[in-house]
């Protein structure tokens, strides 16, 4: 290993300074985040990445296969689907409901995660073990069941897929959040505010939750791949966004009958999905290791 | 102690199996699911019904391959001058099963086996109505409770059954296999032994193949009936393979791990249909896909506006892309095959400029509507989330709005049929072959002039109604035929629903199997195939 | 030891009653009902539908129904499929074996692959094999098998034909008693030549796709381990005394980085479960997982009901084994709370 290089400043560097200089040791999650970063704004800037409108039918070609596939054409690169609407539009249009559902869960999760994990670990006693108790009965019933069971009874659609796969992950950033505080509590610095009168509110979002927080922001940096694919899962099972919105999920499960005829319509969405996955997992490698090289054991 | 009894057995049926497959001719058929029991009166499902057929007999039944009507158990039908009587003269000597599940019949198939069998489905208090929580779907389905007044014997070898108002079509559904003759003899015996709700998982019948074994979403395996009436099968041992995904399937049939398959992909035929080892078997199917119109709801009430909406949607394209060429473009409410269809009917032409110009006319603008698409994969529609989405563009360019909708199957159904749909795609498979079938059960409406459950359009006309009720009291096939292509030109002016398309059933099967016929009803039937070594 | 046993076990029955609850409630505020679903396009009358529901005991109060279900389980019975007419309890256990077989051979798949190359990558570490096996263990971890299940069908059953695309065992060629559901075992002790063989080439592909997300778990888990051990003085001292490379690192590393994997292990099993929900659909396996999301489209509320309980028992009952067991492997967090 090389020695770090650190900045031969006198003052001790910002926690986020001290944080990038670690990540950019990283070359993986360094690529990670780039392909993270061009997909997001592929996403946004999707109308100037391609002329096409991922829903507009053109009936006359229909499972063109990509460009280095015989029979490929520059007029739809990565081809058309069944429908003949253009894969490449659909996939960048798609990207921005993957980042969004992804992202969803990611905030919705860590922010009911921390008032629940926080709630438990300073009230204890009965909050305490219902709160375990409930994490414990949603991990009992294995994921993808549960989320299905979940959108059976609400329905299927985009906020419902986001609040189906939400139930599910929550139990991880509640029970983290709740340990991670708990072992805070006991330390000094909080015994020495609690005698000082730092009220409990104050005392839970300013003292403790700062100590906690790199844990949490692994998890959710890991999380956010985990809901992904979670919602991809479901769109696959016919039980995410709704036709004719280009969810890659939904997209490969559209195109399964294809399988023998014209595989490439079945494997580009899932490609997509692999790629994205992989690039936030790259990035949350870096971001666990730069925040916490205790936590690489996980 | 039981256990050990079981796999016992299990071994015994494992070695006469492996002895006799020795030298045994054996077809395989990939099927599509598990059977729910196998109670053909209790199921209503397809993959249900093909595992219990081979088993069976009915009193009569469909020549293979078509909708006709012959003989089987009862040699000969004597329907009396009034229509009101329908005699059976059973055949003699046709024996159950034996050894099955421990029974051996001591008397041949009798009347009392007939009997038994009705009274089970129709009579509430027979001890044998509940058990396995019965419910007998197609008994009602076919208005059995509302057409027979009795069913009683002559003698050991005649019954009578007695109707309350002529109907046409009943000889048909006495074919279909709701209408399957169970052992009586070996009820009792399941009775004694204190073990009834075998007799649904447990088979025995007179059919061409007896049980042997079923493993759940695995297998179920048959042997010839050697004394069947009509002759030993030509193979010896009939297997079901159960593989629900298409493409599995049609991968065991280039193995040669099955000779026979149900349902291909349709995106696979053209695959197939090159493939030197591979019959493409196709028939055209007695069904219809069609997209409802609610007529309830405005501006659906107007003829003029639905048939604008008949002109938007392009039908060639989704012929090609949804049915890949499966299929053939409707222009009529029933299949070209079924008897009475109008040949002349003028088909409503893709004209979406037509169709602006007629909205137009009509005083519709920026119409917002929804456009239900069924969850599921049905032999006339393969792939309704496919075809909606078609739609949906198709509308879009004449300036309407629609939302696709979904629901789970049985709820989709049933908000459609309580009409809370704008638009929605649904189909039918016929039952029977009769035109009946189709017209009053779809687009019926009753005498309180409100339509029946099943007419998802909610349309009713007074005219339409009073050929289609008359036509099913006649048995003149010619005078039936004139009431309904009346109807039918009645319909084609209305346009209730948009027809899509009768969808073509195609079986690929070895080209080792002889003999075997696609079924228009959907059936899938061994009794008369041999394979080639 | 024993007390604590019985401490985890009385833990886990709140979560099991109140599961039951939870599962109970949730399935019945799921539209549409196994009536309906299995009707099709036919549909049926008001009337018939109220006998139908009448015949099935769902027109009782929920509350009625749910103090039999309860009775019910209390007795050991977990219902009767509404679809099949069979007691839940015994379609479970026909299909349960064929769900602990292929999560089996996954794991295991992922342990003989996984270890080894976590350990291979630390001893070179940096170096290029190290990255390029990294790589590829954080790809099969980030893999969607669905879509992974599908493009490994279409390569190696539908292009070469190396293996078949679905079900446990040839049924044709091979039909013999299954005394034990487990067929890897009936195929030694019943079956004809050349079954055995048949029956683990169905479980390759199935297998490797459900075995690839733990895999890249487990390499990477062990890299990690072995580089913290490696680093650790005794395993200098061993160098130092001139054992050989080899050595060391199966004797002295190899065991002590080992035993964080072992725990994780058991972790993986309840994801493993989920993901054989997943592999089975792909791939037609006659297990629990097939069977449940099946019975969701049937309404089918005594299957899932009873088979939701019964996943969750074998998954509860599988933590308390793993606690205890790395309890027994690692003194240490016996005392820990």
């Amino acid at each position: 290993m090389s020695a770090m290089t650190s900045p031969t400043t006198m003052s001790a560097p910002t926690p986020l300074a001290a944080f990038w200089s670690a990540f950019k040791e990283n070359r993986g999650a360094v690529i990670g985040m780039c392909v993270v970063i061009s997909i997001v704004l592929a996403g946004i800037f999707a109308p100037l990445l391609t002329s096409y409108d991922p829903l507009i039918q053109y009936r006359d070609v229909v499972k063109v296969p990509p460009i280095w596939a015989e029979g490929g054409s520059w007029a739809h690169p990565l081809g058309t689907d069944p429908l003949g609407r253009d894969m490449w539009a659909r996939l960048v249009y798609g990207s921005r409901l993957s980042i969004f559902i992804g992202a969803a869960v990611m905030i919705v999760s860590t922010g009911v995660g921390i008032i629940v994990g926080l709630l438990a670990a300073y009230r204890g006693g009965w909050v305490d073990v219902l709160t375990l108790r409930v994490m414990d009965l949603i991990m009992a019933i294995p994921d993808i069941l549960l989320s299905i069971m979940v959108i059976a009874v609400i329905g299927p659609n985009l906020t419902n897929t986001i609040i189906a796969i939400m139930v599910v992950y929550l139990p991880r950033y509640v029970r983290l959040m709740r340990n991670t505080a708990l072992v805070e509590l006991k330390k000094d610095y909080v015994t020495a505010a609690k005698v000082s009168g730092v009220l409990p509110m104050r005392l839970m979002l300013s003292t403790v939750l700062p100590n906690c927080l790199a844990p949490l922001i692994v998890q959710a940096a890991l999380g956010l791949s985990d809901a992904i694919l979670a919602a991809a899962a479901l769109g696959f099972l016919g039980l995410g966004a709704q036709p004719p919105t280009p969810e890659w999920g939904s997209m490969l499960a559209d195109a399964k009958d294809l399988i023998q005829s014209n595989p490439w319509v079945m494997a580009m969405p899932g490609l997509a999905i692999l790629i994205l996955v992989l690039a936030i997992n790259l990035m949350g490698d870096g971001i666990r290791d730069a925040l916490d090289p205790r936590l690489r054991r996980s | 102690m039981r256990s050990t009894l079981k796999y016992l057995t299990a071994a015994l049926l494992a070695t006469a199996w492996s002895a006799s497959s020795l030298s045994a001719k054996t077809l395989v058929y990939c099927s599509e699911g598990s059977p729910e029991n196998f109670t053909p009166a209790m199921n209503t499902t397809g993959t249900s019904l093909d595992a219990a057929r081979p088993i069976y007999d009915k009193l009569v039944r469909f020549v293979p391959g078509t909708t006709q009507v012959e003989p089987s158990l009862s040699e000969k039908t004597d329907v009396s001058a009034d229509g009101l009587t329908l005699t059976f003269h059973l055949r003699k000597g046709v024996k159950f099963h034996s050894g099955v599940n421990g029974f051996t019949p001591t008397r041949d198939m009798n009347a009392d086996d007939v009997i038994w069998s009705f009274d089970r489905q129709a009579n509430e208090k027979n001890p044998w109505h509940k058990v396995s929580g019965g419910s007998f779907d197609y008994y009602s389905d076919m208005s059995m409770p509302d057409l027979i007044d009795s069913i009683t014997k002559t003698d050991d070898s005649t019954v009578v059954i007695k109707l309350k108002q002529p109907n046409a079509p009943i000889l048909a559904n006495l074919a279909m296999d709701f209408a399957t003759i169970h052992s009586a003899e070996y009820a009792d015996f399941l009775m004694k032994k204190g073990t009834p709700e075998q007799f649904d998982q447990i088979p025995v019948g007179t059919g061409p193949f007896s049980f042997v074994d079923y493993q759940k979403d695995a297998v179920i395996r048959f042997k010839a009936n050697p004394n069947w009436f009509g002759g030993k099968p030509k193979v010896d041992d009939l297997v079901y393979a159960i593989t629900p995904d298409a493409s599995a399937r049609y991968a065991k049939l280039k193995a040669g791990e099955c000779q026979v398959m149900i349902a291909p992909n349709p995106a696979d035929l053209a695959a197939m249909a090159k493939d030197d080892g591979v019959n493409l078997m196709q028939q055209a199917g007695l069904n219809i896909g069609y997209l409802a119109l609610n007529a309830q709801k405005p501006p659906f009430d107007k003829p003029e506006v639905r048939k604008a909406i008949a002109q938007a949607i392009d039908r060639g394209a989704i012929l090609k892309e949804v049915y890949q060429g499966a299929g053939q473009q409707a222009k009529n409410p029933i299949p070209p095959t079924m008897w009475s269809y109008d040949k002349d009917a003028a088909d409503i032409p893709y004209d979406p400029a037509a169709a602006k110009a007629a909205l137009d006319k009509a005083g519709v603008k920026d119409l917002q509507t929804d456009l239900w698409w069924m969850p599921v994969q049905r032999p006339y529609n393969p792939n309704a989330k496919r075809m909606a989405e078609m739609m949906q563009a198709d509308l879009a360019k004449v300036g309407i709005q629609a939302k696709l909708v979904s629901y789970e199957w049985g709820e989709y159904r049933k908000r459609a049929q309580a009409g809370e749909h704008q638009m929605a795609l649904l189909g039918w498979t016929g039952d029977n072959g009769d035109p009946d079938n189709f017209l009053a059960v779809l687009l019926g409406c009753g005498k309180d002039g409100k339509p029946n459950g099943q007419n998802i359009p909610k349309w009713c006309d007074a005219k339409f109604q009073e050929d289609v009720n008359k036509a099913v009291t006649l048995t003149d096939q010619a005078e039936r035929s004139k009431l309904y292509v009346d109807a039918q030109k009645i319909v084609d002016a209305q346009v209730p629903w948009l027809n899509i398309a009768h969808s073509t059933v195609f079986e690929p099967i070895s080209k080792k199997v002889s003999g075997y016929k696609v079924s228009p009803l959907g059936a899938h039937e061994f009794w008369n195939v041999d394979v080639a070594e | 030891m024993l007390r604590l046993l019985l401490n985890r076990i009385a833990l886990t029955i709140p979560t099991f009653v109140a599961l039951m609850f939870v599962t109970f409630v949730m399935l019945r505020l799921v539209p549409g009902d196994p009536v309906e679903a299995r009707r099709g396009e036919r549909g049926l009358s008001p009337e018939m539908h109220a006998k139908a529901l009448h015949d099935l005991g769902l027109d009782q109060p929920v509350s009625a129904q749910f103090g039999n279900y309860v009775w019910g389980i209390l007795h050991g019975n977990f219902g009767t499929s509404i679809v099949s007419k069979t007691p839940v309890t015994q379609e479970f256990f026909t299909l349960f074996p064929a769900t602990v077989e292929l999560t089996l051979c996954a794991t295991l798949f992922a342990i003989l692959v996984g270890i080894p190359a976590g350990v291979y990558a630390a001893v070179r570490r940096g170096k290029f094999f190290d990255q390029a096996l990294m790589i590829t263990a954080l790809t099969g971890y980030s893999m969607p098998i669905f879509w992974w299940g599908l493009i490994l069908i279409l390569l190696m059953s539908n292009t070469l034909h190396l293996t078949p695309v679905s079900g446990r065992v040839d049924l044709i060629k091979y039909y013999y008693p299954q005394t034990t559901g487990f067929l890897l075992i009936d195929s030694i002790l019943n079956g004809p030549k050349g079954a055995f063989l048949d029956v683990v080439r169905h479980l390759i592909l199935p297998s490797i796709v459900l075995g690839t997300v733990p895999l890249g778990a487990f390499a990477r888990m062990t890299r990690s381990a072995m580089l913290e051990v490696l680093d650790e003085d005794y395993i200098r001292t061993a160098k130092a005394k001139g054992l050989s490379a080899f050595r060391t690192i199966n004797l002295h590393a190899l065991r002590n980085a080992l035993i964080p994997v072992v725990t994780s292990i058991g972790l993986q099993m309840g994801s493993l479960l989920a993901g054989a929900f997943l592999t089975e659909t792909i791939f037609s396996w006659p297990g629990v997982g097939h069977w449940m999301v099946q019975s969701i489209g049937r309404r089918d509320y005594p299957v899932l009901q009873g088979g939701i309980m019964l996943v969750a028992l074998v998954v509860m009952l599988l933590n308390v084994v793993l606690d205890m067991t790395s309890g027994l492997i690692n003194p240490r967090l016996r005392h820990e709370k």
